[in-house]
């Protein structure tokens, strides 16, 4: 639950309303400056520094989740 | 991990064809308006460029391609007596499809981490959003006045937002109703407004105007070196201003003769003061219609002797009078050219333009209330729609 977590933390939700079907989509809060704020979050959380590649595909709680994991990040 | 490379970097020549194909994108329609790096490189960009490392391009590169795009333009600042270098940022364009992502703030966090002074006037919101979300210091939005010269024309030609932001055409309420005999009667009565309005200022104002005749207001053809006595007996009255000296201008107008016209006001040799004029014939334009507009895009005059701008302004009319212009536009943020335009029956209009700077030098220029800043619509090639 900790990227439901920082998504939550970082867009000012409760975390029981982040869901993995979460998105750019569906938060409206999600824009690129909330983008940047959510790399962020999580490059904190998880003492990682995200490719900027990989930044830029995780644009939903689904996305964010499989791509951490290909960095040894246990969920 | 990464399945395609994503980088933020500065432009270089090998750039060349993804960057074409990237203003195919954004500016499908003209080259003309793209701040391009190549243009830059040969010389013919707007001034001041001398190479990249003077005038820095970040491009953020996914795979092949170039995805989003920022430029610069260097320039002196003159703030109380110190020089700073500082850089417009200009043409900040994302690929529509990476629009609310990262590319923007990544473009600017790189302008951050590269540019000790950087600022911006631009209309977007969204790019006010991720500079603001930066630590940029939003300053505000430059004021903006008109004077009708011709108004019948103005009141033919003006859309209904416009007849609103005369603050002639209702309250927010009527934003919904339907045109037609509403927007026809604000029409005619903003015509008639604006006429007896204008009529009231030229009477009011005769004989501040009348001190300036001994003056000689006449087009100049170059920049020479009186424009730089000009800029060294008055950088130092304003609260921050690009340095415009004889090289600046020569760079920024002085290569578009066919664009820009420079009056200038002397008496006998000694020049105290110059505006430059523009003019650009609108042909079914959502707002302006096929309204020809003339815009004072820059001026320089001694803030404490302002007898000359009120010279040139005179001169300025009369010159757009004789073109059949139907009104002039002038965007500043400086308190005493402000008076002045209001004091010559300039009306104002709301403003579009915002400015923000980010800053980290030893000179305090964020603390600078934005009426001390000497900024018009020409600074930071804003005048490129007028």
């Amino acid at each position: 639950m900790r990227v439901e977590a920082v998504v939550a933390r970082t867009f000012h939700l409760d975390p029981s309303e982040v869901t993995d079907e979460s998105s750019k989509e569906t938060l409206a809060a999600w824009d690129s400056m909330g983008h940047l704020s959510l790399i962020t979050g999580l490059e904190e959380e998880f003492k990682i520094s995200l490719a900027i590649a990989d930044a830029m595909e995780m644009t939903s709680v689904q996305d964010i989740k499989r791509i951490l994991k290909d960095y040894g990040v246990a969920l | 991990m990464s399945r395609e490379v994503a980088r933020v970097s500065l432009y270089d020549r090998s750039m060349e064809e993804a960057f074409a194909r990237f203003c195919r994108v954004i500016w499908p329609n003209s080259r003309e308006k793209a701040p391009s790096p190549a243009r830059r490189s040969d010389g013919s960009q707007e001034g001041q460029a001398r190479d990249t490392r003077d005038a820095p391009t970040f491009v953020f590169v996914k795979g092949d391609d170039i995805v989003g795009h920022v430029t610069t333009i260097p320039v002196q600042l003159a703030s109380f007596g110190k020089i700073v270098g500082a850089h417009w940022i200009v043409g900040l364009m994302v690929l529509p499809e990476h629009r609310n992502g990262l590319v923007g703030p990544m473009l600017i966090k790189e302008v951050n981490q590269s540019l000790d002074c950087a600022l911006s006037l631009h209309v977007e919101l969204p790019v006010l959003r991720i500079l603001t979300g930066l630590k940029w210091v939003h300053k505000g939005v430059l004021p903006q006045y008109l004077r009708v010269l011709n108004s019948r024309g103005v009141s033919q030609n003006l859309q209904w937002s416009g007849v609103k932001a005369l603050g002639i055409g209702g309250d927010e309420t009527d934003a919904g109703a339907p045109f037609g005999f509403a927007e026809s009667f604000a029409r005619i009565l903003g015509g008639w407004g604006l006429a007896a309005a204008q009529a009231l200022w030229v009477g009011l104002t005769f004989v501040a105007r009348s001190r300036a005749f001994p003056l000689e207001v006449r087009e100049e053809k170059a920049f020479d070196h009186s424009y730089d006595q000009l800029w060294q007996s008055v950088s130092g009255q304003f609260g921050a201003c690009v340095a415009r000296d004889q090289r600046y201008l020569e760079g920024r107008f002085g290569r578009h003769p066919d664009r820009y016209r420079v009056l200038g006001c002397r008496q006998k040799d000694r020049l105290l003061g110059y505006c430059i004029v523009k003019t650009k014939q609108f042909s079914n334009d959502p707002r302006m219609g096929n309204m020809k507009i003339g815009t004072i895009v820059d001026c320089l005059f001694d803030p404490g002797a302002p007898a000359a701008f009120q010279a040139l302004l005179h001169y300025a009319l009369k010159m757009c009078a004789q073109e059949k212009v139907h009104a002039v536009l002038c965007t500043s943020s400086h308190a005493i050219v402000r008076r002045l335009l209001r004091a010559n029956g300039y009306f104002s209009i709301p403003g579009n333009l915002n400015f923000a700077c980010h800053n980290r030098t030893n000179v305090p220029l964020q603390d600078i209330p934005v009426e001390s800043w000497h900024l018009m619509r020409g600074d930071s090639d804003a005048d490129q729609n007028f």
